[in-house]
Formats: C-alpha cells, sequence, structure tokens
C-alpha cells in the first residue's frame, strides 16, 4: 500500500509538471501583459514582474485602437453562430427522425465537410464570394463561418435529438402537431444543452479564424481581431506589453463562453472525433 | 423514424443547411480543377482553357520539393511527438489522480484561445534578444544565451514544430482520454484479480481497446497538421530563406502575393486529392457506415 500512495504522489507531480510546461505561453502572455514598456526590453527577460502595471489594459484603447475590431468580431462571431443553429437545428432533426431519399449522400457529404481544409478551399470560396460581390464586408466572413461550423453542429444535434425518446415526437403527431411545431415547441427545449454546445462552438471557431478573415477583409475598420493584432506583429514599432494585454482582452470572452459549457463541448467534441 | 408527416417537411428542414455546404465545399471542389486548367486573371476568373500549363508550371517550380519535403517534415514532426505525448497524458489523467477534473479543463483551454494569439506569444518568446526562452536557458546555464530561434533556418522548422506539438496536444489529449475511459471497468479489473502488472495491463488489455481511437485521432491530426496554416504563417511566415515553407503557407502566396490563381488552383487540387485520398482511408478505418 506504501508503495501505492508513492506512485501516485509521484504521478501526480509528473502531471503538473507536463500541465505547467503546457502552460507557458498563458503565463508569460499574463506576465508581459503587466509590465512597463522598460522592463519588456531589459535583457535577458524577467520571469517575475518587478511591478504590477494593470494601467497596460486601459491603455491599448488608446494605442491600438481595438474597438473596430472588436466590433467586428463580435459582429460575426454572433451572426455565424445564431445561423449555424437556425440551420443545423431543422437539419440535424430531420436526418435523425426521418428517413427519406438522399438522406444517405447528405450524412456522407456532412462526414466529407468534417475533413474539409479551409485552405484547400480557400481561392474557390475567394472566387464565390467576389462573384457574388461579398469581398470586403461582414458576410464575407459569415457565410464560410457557418458552413464551416455545420458539419460538427448538424452531427452534434442529430446525436442529442437520438438520444430523446421518439415516442414523444409520435405522441405530438397523434395530437395534431406539424414536425415544425414539434421541433421548435418540444424538441427544442429538450435538447438545450445541445443547442448553446453548437452556439459557442461557432462563437469560438468564428472569433478565432484567421486565414478567411485575413483574405477577404480589406478595410481596417471591418477587420477582425486575430487580423488586427497580427498585423501589429508584423508593425516594427510594437510594444509586447501591449500586444499581450490585447491577447488577454481578446481571448477573455471566448475563454468564459468555453469555460460555461466546457463539459457539453469537449463531451461532444470526443464523441464526434471518435465517431465521425 | 417518424411516418405521416409531409412528405416534403426532411427537405425543406435541409435545404439551408445543404445550400451553405454546396456553396462552400461544393461548388470550390469543381471550381478548383476547373481553374487548375485555365488562363486567370488578376481577380481569379476563369478565361478559357491552357493546355496544362498551371501543372507545367508548378511541376517546373524548384520551389515544389522544398515544401514537399517541409510539408512531410512538419507534418511528421509534430503528429508523431504530438501523438505520444498526449497518451502519455491520457494515461496520467485516466489514474484518478488528485485534481485530474482542473487538469482536464487546463489541458483543454487552449483549444478554446485562438491560434494566432498562442503563436503570436511564442513568436515573442523566441525572440533573440528580449524573449523569455533565452532568458530562461541563460538562467539555467548560468551565462547569456542569444540564440536567434526564428532567423537560423534549421531551428525555424523545429521552434514552429514544437509549438505545432502542444496545440496539437489538446484536441488529441482528451479523445485518447475518453477512449481509455470507455473501457468497461470490469475488464480492467479481471486483469487486475489475474494479478496483471500496470505495464502489462496496459499493453494487453487497454492498448487493443484504445487502438480504433488512435487511428482516428491520428488521422484527424494528420489532416489539419498538413493543412495548419496560421501557427507558421504568424512565427516565420514561411522564411527564413524558405525553411517553414509547407504547403498551405506556399498556396497562399501563390494566390495572394503572385495573383497567380491557375497556379494555385492546381496546387490546391493536388491537396484536394492528398485530403480525400486520407479521409477515404479514414472513413474505411473507423467504420462510420455503422453509426447511422
Amino acid at each position: 500500500m506504501r508503495k501505492g500512495i508513492l506512485k501516485r504522489v509521484f504521478f501526480t507531480n509528473v502531471l503538473f509538471a507536463i500541465v505547467g510546461l503546457l502552460s507557458f505561453p498563458i503565463y508569460i502572455t499574463l506576465l508581459t501583459s503587466v509590465k512597463s514598456g522598460a522592463e519588456v526590453y531589459t535583457m535577458p527577460a524577467t520571469w517575475v514582474p518587478q511591478e504590477l502595471l494593470f494601467s497596460n489594459y486601459f491603455e491599448i484603447f488608446q494605442i491600438l485602437n481595438l474597438f473596430s475590431a472588436l466590433k467586428s468580431s463580435l459582429i460575426v462571431a454572433t451572426s455565424s453562430a445564431i445561423l449555424t443553429v437556425l440551420i443545423s437545428l431543422p437539419a440535424g432533426y430531420a436526418l435523425a427522425r426521418f428517413d427519406f431519399k438522399g438522406r444517405q449522400i447528405i450524412l456522407y457529404t456532412i462526414l466529407g465537410g468534417l475533413m474539409f481544409s479551409p485552405v484547400v478551399v480557400l481561392i474557390s470560396i475567394y472566387q464565390v464570394i467576389f462573384k457574388l460581390g461579398l469581398m470586403n464586408t461582414y458576410f464575407a466572413l459569415i457565410i464560410p463561418h457557418t458552413a464551416f461550423a455545420l458539419p460538427f453542429s448538424i452531427w452534434l444535434i442529430l446525436a442529442f435529438v437520438n438520444a430523446t425518446p421518439i415516442e414523444i415526437d409520435e405522441s405530438a403527431n397523434l395530437d395534431g402537431a406539424s414536425s415544425t411545431r414539434v421541433l421548435f415547441k418540444i424538441i427544442t427545449p429538450i435538447i438545450m444543452p445541445g443547442i448553446v454546445t453548437i452556439f459557442v462552438y461557432a462563437y469560438i471557431q468564428s472569433w478565432n479564424e484567421f486565414l478567411f478573415a485575413n483574405t477577404f477583409i480589406s478595410s481596417d475598420n471591418l477587420k477582425t481581431l486575430p487580423v488586427r493584432l497580427y498585423e501589429f506583429v508584423g508593425y516594427r514599432g510594437i510594444e509586447w506589453q501591449y500586444m499581450t494585454a490585447s491577447i488577454v482582452f481578446a481571448t477573455i470572452p471566448t475563454l468564459l463562453l468555453f469555460l460555461a459549457v466546457q463539459k457539453w463541448l469537449i463531451k461532444g467534441l470526443v464523441s464526434g472525433a471518435v465517431r465521425g | 423514424m417518424l411516418a405521416g408527416q409531409k412528405y416534403y417537411w426532411p427537405y425543406l428542414a435541409i435545404a439551408p443547411a445543404a445550400f451553405l455546404l454546396a456553396l462552400v465545399f461544393g461548388v470550390p471542389v469543381f471550381q478548383v480543377l476547373l481553374t487548375s486548367f485555365s488562363k486567370t486573371n488578376n481577380a481569379g476568373d476563369v478565361e478559357g482553357f491552357n493546355n496544362f500549363e498551371n501543372y507545367t508550371k508548378l511541376f517546373a517550380d524548384p520551389m515544389l520539393s522544398v515544401i514537399s519535403v517541409n510539408t512531410v517534415v512538419w507534418t511528421l514532426g509534430v503528429l508523431v511527438p504530438a501523438t505520444i505525448f498526449s497518451l502519455f497524458i491520457a494515461i496520467l489523467l485516466d489514474m484518478n489522480l488528485p485534481g485530474k477534473t482542473v487538469m482536464r479543463i487546463i489541458v483543454f483551454i487552449p483549444w478554446a484561445i485562438s491560434f494566432v494569439f498562442v503563436s503570436i506569444i511564442w513568436r515573442y518568446s523566441f525572440d533573440q534578444v528580449f524573449g523569455p526562452l533565452n532568458s530562461l536557458f541563460g538562467i539555467i546555464l548560468n551565462r547569456p544565451v542569444e540564440v536567434a530561434w526564428l532567423a537560423t533556418p534549421s531551428l525555424a522548422m523545429l521552434s514552429v514544430i514544437w509549438v505545432g506539438i502542444t496545440l496539437t496536444i489538446p484536441f488529441t489529449t482528451l479523445v485518447l482520454l475518453a477512449g481509455l475511459q470507455s473501457i468497461p471497468q470490469e475488464i480492467i479489473e479481471a486483469g487486475w484479480c489475474d494479478g496483471a502488472s500496470g505495464t502489462k495491463l496496459f499493453h494487453k488489455i487497454k492498448f487493443p481497446f484504445l487502438k480504433p481511437v488512435l487511428v482516428v485521432a491520428t488521422l484527424v491530426n494528420l489532416l489539419a497538421i498538413f493543412n495548419s496554416f496560421p501557427i507558421i504563417w504568424t512565427m516565420t511566415g514561411g522564411g527564413p530563406a524558405n525553411s517553414t515553407d509547407t504547403f498551405p503557407t506556399y498556396l497562399y502566396r501563390i494566390a495572394f502575393t503572385d495573383y497567380d490563381f491557375g497556379k494555385a488552383g492546381a496546387l490546391s487540387f493536388i491537396g484536394l486529392i492528398v485530403l480525400v485520398s486520407i479521409s477515404i482511408f479514414y472513413v474505411k478505418k473507423s467504420g462510420t457506415q455503422e453509426t447511422f
């Protein structure tokens, strides 16, 4: 028994060490965001801040003008998340509850979509967006962000509906309710955790997306947070204390959403990958 | 399955999803093929068949072999260590150690943070003069260290691979952990009763159960790493001297720096073939037919 306890203590320490190593960039970000400009540019870099300077978090708004980027990110991510829910909810329900011609093909297309890479279709989507005259508008991001969130979202709704007894739908149908009514009045409240999860999933994916955002938007006042912050790195005079404070600021919304639904989200992501 | 409802209801319910998926996944597949065989202008418009010129141009490009080698080094360099580390962490998280719930959340948090942000932080950490990493090595070695991580060709690839590994671990660990936890408890207990040691238990009982999950996680990662753009783009932009240029970064430059959409289409199509081949292999391996 003694040996067993020692072993557990040892493995706990190993786990702590690994998690600590993985948290390195998080520590660096928080550390640098409270340093003064002078401390950031001392050599070698310090590992414990000499003073805690929270004023960086206020100064970033004057220096980096993050408000327009914040507004863009909020509009694009919220729209994508709402659209994802509105589109995947009926699709997932229909795929779970009805047997119709073309069901298999649609299921395979969705599975295929899970594996699609943005890079390979970037040029073609660029042409599609260009032809539709949507270049340099929020739609140029909302459309691909929603499409890329759909496969996982439809899959998750499908799984949630499958876990709900079909007798509920059948008895409502016998009472004369249409499928639309059953879906929105009866099924939607039951699978609310699933709906919240895909909303957060689509929101985080859209909020963090870089490739499309960096390609389809050219006006500075429409650019999203990742693109804006990426551009500041390229700019030579960037001061890292402002950069890291901006990153903390830009990450807090997604992190809070993630923590709120992490249980469901992890479950969904994991089973999604394991099964399909 | 529900019956007696209007036959067109499911089609109406699926129509918006089908439309959007066709627009963003379906049309592009044909568009890439068409573009790759066509003369194109600066806006990417197709202007007639051009006799495989895009492909001839692509295969005559000395960069093609450079990015092919880099892409293989990058993909395997991230995939293999990330899988091994993740398996190790998953086993530790499965051991019922104190604080495992908190640990699980911490391991998964990077998934919710933009890869661009994490890569920016690493770019700063690797900075030759002011970076905390050189400072850390300086403390350990007790002398000033000024390694130019991202400006030395051989070290630049190593540095981006390291960041790739840390960003691949969260998702892989959770998939493997779910695989480990789905093993029926009775089987593990039976193994204990028969006197199997921890190592033997893993080899003979847990690993066979975990294998299908491992195959799927590996293939999903293979696709994701092969196509990964933001890490390299943010940290090195493909440099120095093309030492970290891979399939996505090179493709991006052909299209949006050179505006050679025909050649980019040809490269995309080759990437698409690689992608589809791996996907077919993946679907066959994981036996998804049974799920539905």
